[in-house]
This record gives structure tokens, sequence and C-alpha cells, in this order.
């Protein structure tokens, strides 16, 4: 993404924003609240369209008008709000966007065998255990339905996988479930965007960090390469005032 | 759980409902021999059909978390455009699809002024219904359309093979409208802008539109509810259409439906018609004015409300 | 605190009420040479109060957020006027007789409010369900017949003037309005009303007892319908089980026509009374002039809706990033 712009009414909420993942790498998106994380990655799903800027796939530039446009190029995107409708069923929901339908002469129709053992098995797969398949939703706990918001964004089949936030509101061993789940995406070659203000977890499993901060990227390190500390004064604008007193005309008279 | 145990939970609302209609029918029996004859039932099933198939519409835009008060003005008008229809000699197909069309047209215009000028639906059809109103009485005014052929009427009076029509007229809307919130991708749309509209957003639900055709296809139905109820009566008179709106969203909302969306029945809407209806019907039979009736829904009203509500609470613990 | 910047949407919304007031009176004046004499005045304010107290009612129920509303006013104001009447005819003294009406009134209110706030049945519903028993319960005691026999000395209310302005007009209408708008507007009551409707779990956590509060408007609600009910009795001179048929859509339209969010936290008793007036002198324009009364219930319903649509334009921005936005979005 390059250069992205997104207002609400008067206020600026992303200014040129750069932001980068590459395949098979787990990107770190941090920053305090405001700073315009949601936003940007909203902007990435396809749910809100940029007033500036481009966003690029594989060097071309795409634009996305729905978020099934998002998900059509490959970009499954799990919201902070986990967007699940409470009142319904758990496969109504892991196919809400995507149902599958098969034709009955000629009209189609809702194929609910299919998503039901398509269900089973992504469910399956992510180790999620539901007491009944046919439970409304908002009967599950967290840990439960972060696992279906997940496995929702499985069913798309994505190279990149943005995650908002994905540990915040789960007990330490779903946590922990959720970031072997990271790993695994990563292993098979897929990128992954995480939202967190956890730095643990951040620099548990991501390789790189972009931080933003009202709106503006002011960086973007290599896990590796760098501390907590470094980071948490990125996000702060500790490292502020070191910038600020490096004004052009106030370079002492060498440039003269 | 066994699944009788399970069927009991989830069609919870339809079978008290059932009990309901049992038990006042045991009532008025015992009190007026007439009530349960044959002759009796079918003239209130021919009289239910208009408010059951409203009722199927009224569910669907119930449960898309939206409401319409407007439904009896949209009645109305389209009665006034049959009855005009009607004394132009226009044929009867002909009449009946600008009749449902007119009713579309409302609809969707209720709709648009919902989803796109995102105006609250509870003002917005109380807005359009009184300009509906205002209509019938420029319009109807002190004189009504009346002596209308009874071309039609075999819709409502009629029988195919000793079943009167109006119960496969109901059977179609019903049969259609379930469909359309089980079996479509657009039902599964509905459902979820009701339960959050920001998440059906956010994983691209056409929200607008689908609020739109909800609300179109209550008009719709509520226009062909204006062709049989010319039909039946032969007449347009001033207060058509008076109490229907109230009386589908009490009959929806008896069904099991939550008025603030993603919740609701049509078999339940159905039984709820079935109830006022019955109610309507038996207070008279049975010598009781039929303004009681009022006092009986609203008390019925209270007690499913509040089971639900207390239901919930018990459920979630909520504190507010 | 309310000061009146013309950045304040609410006082933008005065303005614009008051300009459309303006425009309703020319329009009458236009349609009928009668509109524009002395006489008119206290014609007009003799509709006022009825709908008048209904009207702001409903503006607080709605304030206090919930979302709430009360859609059983017209039935109460029906009911308690029955109760009233039959009170009479049982030869209860006829001023006895109103304070019991007002109590009945209070009871009928506290009804919804336990129904919504303590049951947790949502507002639309609750009310409704009481519309149709409290409308229901009025037709069905009276067998559609109204309670007459009032006797003459009780019209000096309804139909008497001070200075040709009417008696329930000055001595009833207007001092409920001015107390409910210094308590709304100068009293911690007030404030906590608009908390509550802004952001309820806020309010709750400040320690805003949210619950009593809401049941204590829907309470108001009842007892404004009770005198709304005896004024009625007052004017009419009969109790009619229809008396209250339309009033709760007409005064849920005039207190967002006034301004009030229908979700809750904004709000004027100015707005809902300029909106009052509004609609009052519609229709005696109509009236005057003739028109038949039709064309009041099309241009309501317009209002009704436009106020609305510009309710949420002026409400969350200024007019200029309103225009904006729209011109934006006509890609």
């Amino acid at each position: 993404m390059k250069g992205i712009v997104k207002r609400f009414g008067g206020v600026v909420a992303l200014d040129r924003v750069d932001f980068g993942v590459r395949p098979g790498e787990v990107m770190a998106l941090v920053g305090d609240n405001g700073a315009g994380k949601s936003t940007l990655i909203k902007v990435l799903a396809g749910a809100y369209e940029p007033d500036g800027g481009e966003i690029l796939l594989g060097g071309r530039p795409v634009t996305f008008k729905t978020p099934q446009d998002a998900q059509k190029h490959g970009i499954a995107t799990i919201f902070q709000e986990l967007a699940l409708a409470a009142k319904m069923p758990i496969a109504d929901n892991i196919f809400l966007g995507q149902e599958l339908t098969r034709k009955l002469f000629g009209i189609p129709f809702l194929d609910r065998r299919t998503m039901r053992n398509r269900t089973r098995q992504l469910l399956s797969d992510l180790d999620v255990h539901v007491p009944d398949m046919n439970a409304w939703v908002e009967n599950l706990s967290g840990g439960q339905r972060q696992g279906i918001a997940i496995a929702r964004a499985l069913n798309v089949d994505a190279n990149l996988i943005v995650m908002d936030e994905p540990t915040a509101a789960l007990a330490v061993a779903e946590v922990d479930k959720v970031l072997q789940f990271i790993d695994s995406v990563r292993s098979q070659g897929k990128g992954v965007v995480v939202i967190s203000h956890n730095i643990q977890d951040v620099f548990e499993v991501s390789d790189r960090i972009t931080v933003l901060r009202q709106g503006r990227q002011i960086g973007v390190r290599e896990t590796g390469a760098t501390t907590p500390e470094e980071i948490i004064g990125l996000i702060t604008g500790a490292s502020a005032v070191k910038v600020r007193t490096r004004r052009p005309n106030r370079v002492p008279s060498e440039a003269n | 759980m066994t699944s009788l145990s399970r069927f009991a939970r989830d069609a919870q609302r339809e079978l008290i409902l059932v009990l309901a209609i049992l038990m006042i029918c045991a009532l008025f029996a015992s009190q007026s021999e007439f009530f349960l004859t044959e002759r009796n039932l079918t003239t209130v099933l021919r009289r239910s059909v208009d408010l059951a198939i409203i009722g199927a519409g009224m569910t669907l835009v119930i449960m898309s978390g939206g409401i319409d008060v407007s439904v009896g003005g949209i009645l109305a008008v389209s009665a006034i455009f049959i009855g005009r229809a009607f004394e132009a000699d226009l044929p009867a197909p002909i009449v009946v699809i600008i009749g449902v069309s007119v009713g579309t047209l409302l609809g969707l215009m209720n709709g648009a002024i919902c989803a796109k000028a995102k105006v609250p639906p509870i003002i917005a059809t109380l807005g359009s219904m009184y300009v509906f109103i205002a209509v019938l009485y420029l319009v109807i005014g002190g004189t009504w359309i009346s002596g209308l052929p009874d071309t039609l009427s075999f819709l409502t009076r009629g029988d195919v093979a000793g079943i009167p029509v109006g119960v496969f007229i109901i059977a179609a809307v019903y049969g259609f409208c379930w469909i359309l919130l089980h079996r479509q991708p657009w039902g599964r749309h509905l459902c979820a802008i009701g339960n959050d509209e920001g998440a059906a957003r956010l994983v691209g639900i056409p929200v607008d539109r689908v609020k739109m055709q909800a609300y179109a296809l209550l008009g719709l139905l509520a226009g062909l509810a204006a062709v049989l109820y010319v039909a039946r009566l032969r007449n347009v008179e001033v207060n058509i259409g008076t109490n229907v709106a109230l009386e589908a969203i009490a009959a929806t909302i008896l069904g099991g439906a939550n008025i603030r969306g993603g919740v609701g029945s049509l078999i339940g809407t159905l039984l709820g018609v079935v109830f006022i209806k019955l109610m309507q019907n038996g207070l008279v039979l049975i010598g009781v004015s039929s303004l009681w009736e009022g006092v009986v829904i609203g008390g019925l009203l209270v007690v499913v409300l509040s089971i639900d509500a207390l239901q919930s609470r018990y459920r979630y613990g909520r504190s507010l | 605190m309310m000061a009146w910047s013309t950045h304040d949407p609410t006082t933008k919304r005065l303005f614009f009420l008051f300009g459309l007031w303006l425009v309703v009176i020319v329009i009458s004046s236009l349609l009928s040479p009668h509109f524009l004499q002395a006489s008119t005045i206290p014609f007009l304010l003799q509709y006022v109060p009825i709908i008048g107290l209904l009207g702001i009612g409903q503006t607080l129920v709605i304030l206090s957020g919930g979302p709430g509303i009360d859609l059983s006013v017209g039935a109460m104001l029906s009911l308690v006027g029955l109760a009233v009447g039959w009170l009479f005819t049982l030869g209860v003294d006829i001023y006895a007789a109103c304070l019991l009406g007002i109590l009945f009134g209070a009871m009928l209110g506290a009804v919804n409010g336990v129904l919504i706030n303590w049951i947790g049945i949502p507002s639309l519903m609750a009310t409704l369900a009481t519309l149709f028993a409290y409308s229901g319960l009025a037709l069905a005691l009276t067998g559609g017949t109204p309670i007459g026999g009032l006797p003459d000395h009780f019209t000096w209310l309804g139909q008497g003037q001070i200075w040709l302005i009417p008696n329930h007009f000055l001595l009833v209408f207007v001092p409920v309005a001015i107390i409910l708008h210094v308590v709304l507007t100068y009293m911690r009551v007030g404030r906590h009303i608009y908390a509550a409707g802004n952001d309820e779990r806020a309010a709750h956590l400040i320690g805003i007892r949210v619950r009593r509060l809401r049941t204590g408007l829907y309470i108001l609600s009842g007892v404004l319908a009770a005198l709304a009910a005896i004024m009625n009795l007052s004017w009419f001179q009969a109790a009619r089980p229809d008396a209250g048929i339309g009033m709760e859509l007409l005064s849920i339209t005039v207190a967002v026509l006034g301004g009030t969010y229908i979700f809750g936290g904004q709000g004027r008793i100015a707005g809902t009374v300029l909106a009052i007036m509004i609609v009052t002198t519609l229709q005696v324009g109509l009236q005057l002039a003739n028109v038949s009364q039709a064309w009041q219930l099309g241009v309501i319903g317009v209002l009704l809706i436009g106020s609305v649509g510009i309710n949420t334009l002026l409400g969350r921005q200024s007019l200029g990033q309103s225009l904006g936005r729209l011109m934006g979005q006509a890609k």
C-alpha cells in the first residue's frame, strides 16, 4: 500500500501511509489508539475506499470496491469486532457473504450440506470445539467465537491474512493457539498482518513491525533488530523529541 | 439433548401460540356451537388472507431491523389505483398488476428513505403513512369508490378442489418467503443485517440494497392484499387499512420476532395471525364485544414479551 | 453551558424551526384572509396544550435513550379521560376525580416503565402492547360510547379565557413547559437525562440510576397524558374512548420535528414547542382556508421525514461539511 489517504469528514485518519507485507512473513502493525491501524486494514480489506494512494498486489495496482473484491484477490480479514452475526448459527457465519449455492431448476439455492461439512472440517483443522454445530454464535465463548472468525478467514482461499487484535480478549491458552495458528500460516508461505497492542505477542510472532502514529507511518523495523523499548518509543512519540529539533532551518551555519 | 427437546426449545414460541390457539378455540367452542363449524372457520380463513400475507412481509422487514407502520397506507393507495382501474374497465390481470406494482413502488420508496436517507424506519414510515393517508382522503374523501365488478372475487370466495383459494395464496406467499429467508443467500444477508448492520457491511453484504428489497417486498404483498381486499368488498372506503399495520406487527412479534432484528419466524407470524383472527371472530360469536380483542392481544403481547425478556436476562445476566 | 453560539447544531435547529413557523404563517395568511386576525391567536392556542403536553412527555422519554419511545400516550389519554368521567358519574367530586385521574395516569406510565426498564422489553414493543391493551380497555369498557354529562362549571379550564388567551394554555401548558425546560436545562436531573441518552453505559458508571430515571420519565409521560385528558374533558365536556387516537404518532412527530434525536441524548423542549406551533398553525391555517385536513397530514408527513434528514446533516457536522460529503458521494 502506497501513500494511502483516508478522511472522515474533517478528520484525516490516514495521512499518506506506506505499508507492505511480503509472502511468508508476519508483519505486525502497532500504534496507539486512534493511530489509524484499524482504518488501514479496513482499506486493505475493501471495507473502505481510500481517498488517495494505491494498493499494489504483486506489483500491480488493484482497487477494491467491496470486501468481496479483496477476498477474490486473496485477502482475508478478521476484524477486531469479529463481525459475527450473534443470532445465527456457526455455518451461516462462516459463509456470510460467501455463501455456496447449487442450482435447482436453474435457480441458485443455498448448498447447506456442503457448507455444513466444510464448517466441520474448518473447525477441526483449527482445533475449535463447539458443543453444538447448530448453536447460535452468541452462545459461544470468546475463544470459540475468535475461532469461528478465523475459520471464516481461512475459508477464503487467501494469500494474505489480516488479523485485528486477535488476542485481545482471550485467555492465555487461547492466545497460544492463535499464535501457533499465525506460525502455521506463515509456514504455508502466506503473508500475515497482525495488529496488536501486546508488545510481547508482537515480538514473539512477527518478522517485521510497522508503527503508525496519528495517521502517519513513522517507521518499519525488523523484529530481530529492534527492542520493545524502541518500538514503544516510536508508538508514544518519545523519540519524536529528538526528531523535532533537527529542523532544516535550524541546521547550524555549516550549510552555508 | 434429544431431538425432541431440541425441537421444543427451538420452536418454543410457536408451541406457545399453538397452545394459546387451542385454548381460545376450546373456550369459544364451549360457549358457541357455531364457532367450530366449517362455515365459520372458512369465513375466518378467507378474512385472514390479507393480514397473513402482509404479516409475511412485515416479518422480513422486522427481521432486517426495520419496521413499517405505513402498510395500511400502502394498501389504501394501491386499492385506490385498483378501484380506478376497475372503473376504467381494464381487464382483471392488468388490474392486479397495477395494484401490486403500486404497492411495490411505495414500499421501495419507504426502503429508500430508510436505507439511503438514513432516516430511522419508525420515523420514515410514520411520515409516509401520513402522506398515504392524506392521498387517500384527498382522492376518496367523502365518496367511496363502490360498486366494483366481481371479476376477481373468485380469489376470495372461490374454492379449488374444495379448499378456499386463500389457502393456496397463503401457502404460496409463505412458501416463497420461507425459501427466500432460509434457502437463499439473500435471506442470510437479511438476518445478518438485523443482527449487526456494521458487521454485515464489513463482510461485504450490500446492506442498503437488501433493506430496500425487503421494504419493496412488503409493499408488493400489501398491494396483493389490496387486490384481495377490493375483490372481497368491492369498494374502497376511507377506513381501509386502518388497523392492518399494528395487527401485522403484533402478529409478527407474537410469532417470535425481535423488534431489534435478526430473529423471526414466518410460521410464528402465521400462527399469530390465526390467533388474532380467531380471537376477533370468537369474541363476536360468544356475545362479548369484539372491542375486548385489543386487551387480549395487548395482554398476550405483554406476556410473551416478558417471557422473552426475562429468559434472555437469565441467560446473559444483563445488568442494565 | 447552553450558550447561544451559532455553531451549536441544536441552536441552528431552533432557528430553522422558527423560520419554518414563519413560512407556515405566511402561507396560511396567503391561503385565507381570515388568518391574520387577532381572533386567530386564541383559536390557535386552544389546540396547543393537549398535543403540547403529550409532545413534551414524549420528548423527555426519547431523550433519555434506550432507545425510548412511548406509543401508548394516546391510549393513556383516552383511558384516563374515561376513568375521570366514570368516577364523576359515580358521584365523586370532579376535582377529586381529576386528582385520581392523574394518579391513574402515573400508574399506567409506571407499567410502561417497569416493562421496559425492569423486565427488559424494548420500548417500541412494550408500548405497542400497552397501546393495544389500554385503547382496547377504553373501547371495551364503554362499548364505544362516550361518557358525557360533565358539569358546566368544569369547562372553565378548557373553554375559558383570560384576556383572550385560553385558560388551559396559560395555566397548564405554559407553566409545565417552563418548569420542565428549567429542570432539563439547569438542573442536575436534566444533565442526567442527556447523559443517559448519549451513553447509557457511561452514565451508569458515573452513578446515574438510569433505570430509575427512565422509569420516572415514563411515569411523567403518563401524568402528562392524564393532564391532557383532563383538559380534553374540560373542553369537550365528555369523555370519548377514542379521544387519543393518533395522538401518539403526532407526539412523536412534534418531538422529532423539534430536533429530538430518536436514539436519545439530543433535543430541547423549546424545539418541541416550536414544532407544536408549526403543526398547530398549519392545522388552523388550513382549516380557515377551507382546505382539506388531508393536506395537513401530508405536509406533516413530509416535514417529519425531511426534518430528520436535515437532522442527520445538521446534528453531526457543519452544514458545509455535510454538503461536501454529499457532493463527494455523487461519484
